[in-house]
């Protein structure tokens, strides 16, 4: 049955980060730094998740949680638009806006379509649900935005070549759209394909170490599996489909100088 | 010359003023561009490299927007949803030919599958007949486009606009990858076209036809043109 931790047992966990510091003096990994800021920072940052989510269950409001629900989705999208290895003027936007479709419509429908619990605001359920698919939906975001203007700038004579012989924007687009909004939904599928066997997924983890029948928290993990691959895909769809829209003018123009190469 | 043709008073494409800086970095890449191009015209636009050349084929092709001026197809703007429409009549040839993947014959049916292209359809006997006067055989039209040299593809690109029954071609140093022989077979073809009436599909088209060659080749530039336009500097001298 669930156990409460003590302080102690989670200090003495923690100190297994000195196998891996040990590791990086005996292996001259010079790791150490890195190993003990990101030890510090995660600790930090979870006891302050739990501090905030102590206080948001606490007060069940839904201001609170509405809240918190758009505070991680402007971290999910800084997130998402941190890994394209291009950028362009507006792409956080475009990367929010990606978000909340894909997160936010999954969200709802899962609260009011699927769960729904009484009140509906319930942090309990909506807080870690709302976590895990922003979590999938800001990496479908990222593979979209990437793998789009990756297509669009390597592709860049092809794509004129159809606009030259008379395709319109979407027609010229569509080979490169389809392409990254496929290798968006790969992860996804694959995530779906191992699903209980290579790892078991976090939160059904979660449920049986709190003392959940397995059958009930497997039945709450199929649903947030199809919760966050539908998020994460739409997600893909709606950033391709906004880089497009930066990208082409409706002069049917292929306007690829707006992207720029991270760091450049 | 066809001189009925030539008095023709509105001419096809009419460039008034152009100006286009490069994105971002405000360098002027064409300034205060003007011409006219009727029907009959061979124009060639001669230049030093870096002269603006390809960059005003690309305006007048409305691929690229300009800061300022107009490109006027027979006295008319052209509507952003039109520009399709517009490139099927006005069609440029990259210098850097582009195939898509596939065959050489999915490179030529693919401008079919355009909205634009409603009413038109391929006709691969016309294109076997193109291919045969440039001097490839019909098992051309099978090879995969991944497979061409640079002056095959420069050759397939040729094709993959004539089908498409433009009334203006825009040629971007068109043979520059091709052998003389090849080269000479793809002047007569494109002349032969010029002079000739379209025919067939499209009711609407009216008789002329006309040429827009980028050349640094001379020769070609005195036998192909009827009318030169020299660049500088991204302007007209």
């Amino acid at each position: 049955m669930y156990q409460s931790l003590t302080y102690l047992q989670v200090a003495l966990a923690g100190a297994l980060v000195l196998v891996n510091g040990a590791l990086s003096a005996l292996l001259q990994l010079r790791l150490g730094r890195q190993l003990a800021i990101a030890a510090v920072r995660m600790v930090v940052q979870l006891l302050l998740v739990g501090l905030v989510l102590r206080f948001v269950f606490a007060h069940s409001s839904w201001l609170l949680v509405a809240g918190l629900v758009v505070l991680m989705s402007g971290l999910a999208t800084s997130a998402a638009v941190r890994r394209p290895d291009r950028i362009y003027s507006g792409m956080w936007w475009d990367g929010l806006i990606s978000v909340v479709i894909g997160g936010w419509t999954m969200g709802l429908f899962a609260v009011f379509v699927v769960l729904r619990e009484n009140p509906w605001y319930q942090p309990q359920t909506i807080i870690p649900l709302m976590g895990m698919i922003l979590g999938n939906t800001l990496t479908g975001v990222s593979l979209g935005i990437n793998h789009f203007t990756d297509s669009l700038v390597g592709e860049r004579d092809q794509i004129e070549a159809m606009l030259a012989l008379g395709a319109s924007r979407v027609e010229a687009a569509r080979p490169s759209l389809s392409k990254a909004v496929r290798t968006g939904m790969i992860p996804t599928i694959n995530g779906m394909m191992v699903a209980g066997i290579v790892s078991l997924p976090g939160m059904m983890t979660g449920q049986l170490l709190s003392g959940i029948d397995p059958v009930e928290a497997v039945k709450y993990q199929i649903v947030v599996i199809f919760l966050i691959s539908s998020g994460a895909s739409l997600a893909t769809v709606a950033a391709a489909l906004l880089v497009y829209r930066r990208v082409f003018n409706a002069s049917h123009q292929l306007q690829g100088w707006i992207l720029s190469v991270r760091g450049k | 010359m066809n001189a009925a043709l030539r008095q023709s008073p509105q001419p096809l494409i009419e460039a008034r003023n152009l100006t286009r800086r490069a994105p971002g970095q405000g360098a002027l890449l064409f300034q205060g561009i003007s011409l006219s191009l009727h029907e009959g015209d061979r124009l060639a636009l001669r230049g030093p490299s870096g002269a603006g050349k390809s960059v005003i084929l690309r305006a007048l092709a409305l691929l690229d927007p300009c800061d300022d001026g107009d490109v006027l197809w027979q006295g008319a703007q052209v509507a952003p949803a039109e520009v399709p429409r517009y490139r099927q009549k006005v069609i440029y040839l990259q210098q850097r030919s582009a195939m898509l993947p596939g065959s050489v014959a999915d490179n030529l049916r693919l401008p079919f599958s355009f909205a634009a292209s409603s009413g038109k359809s391929y006709n691969e006997a016309q294109s076997r007949s193109w291919f045969a006067q440039l001097g490839r055989s019909d098992d051309f039209l099978t090879k995969n486009s991944r497979d061409l040299s640079g002056g095959e593809a420069q050759l397939v690109a040729l094709v993959r606009a004539l089908q498409l029954a433009p009334q203006v071609l825009l040629l971007d140093e068109a043979t520059s990858a091709l052998d003389a022989q090849t080269a000479a077979a793809f002047h007569q073809l494109v002349t032969t076209w010029a002079a000739d009436k379209p025919s067939g599909q499209g009711q609407d088209l009216p008789l002329g036809r006309a040429l827009v060659w980028v050349t640094h080749d001379e020769q070609q530039r005195v036998n192909l043109s009827n009318r030169t336009i020299n660049i500088t500097g991204g302007r007209i001298k």
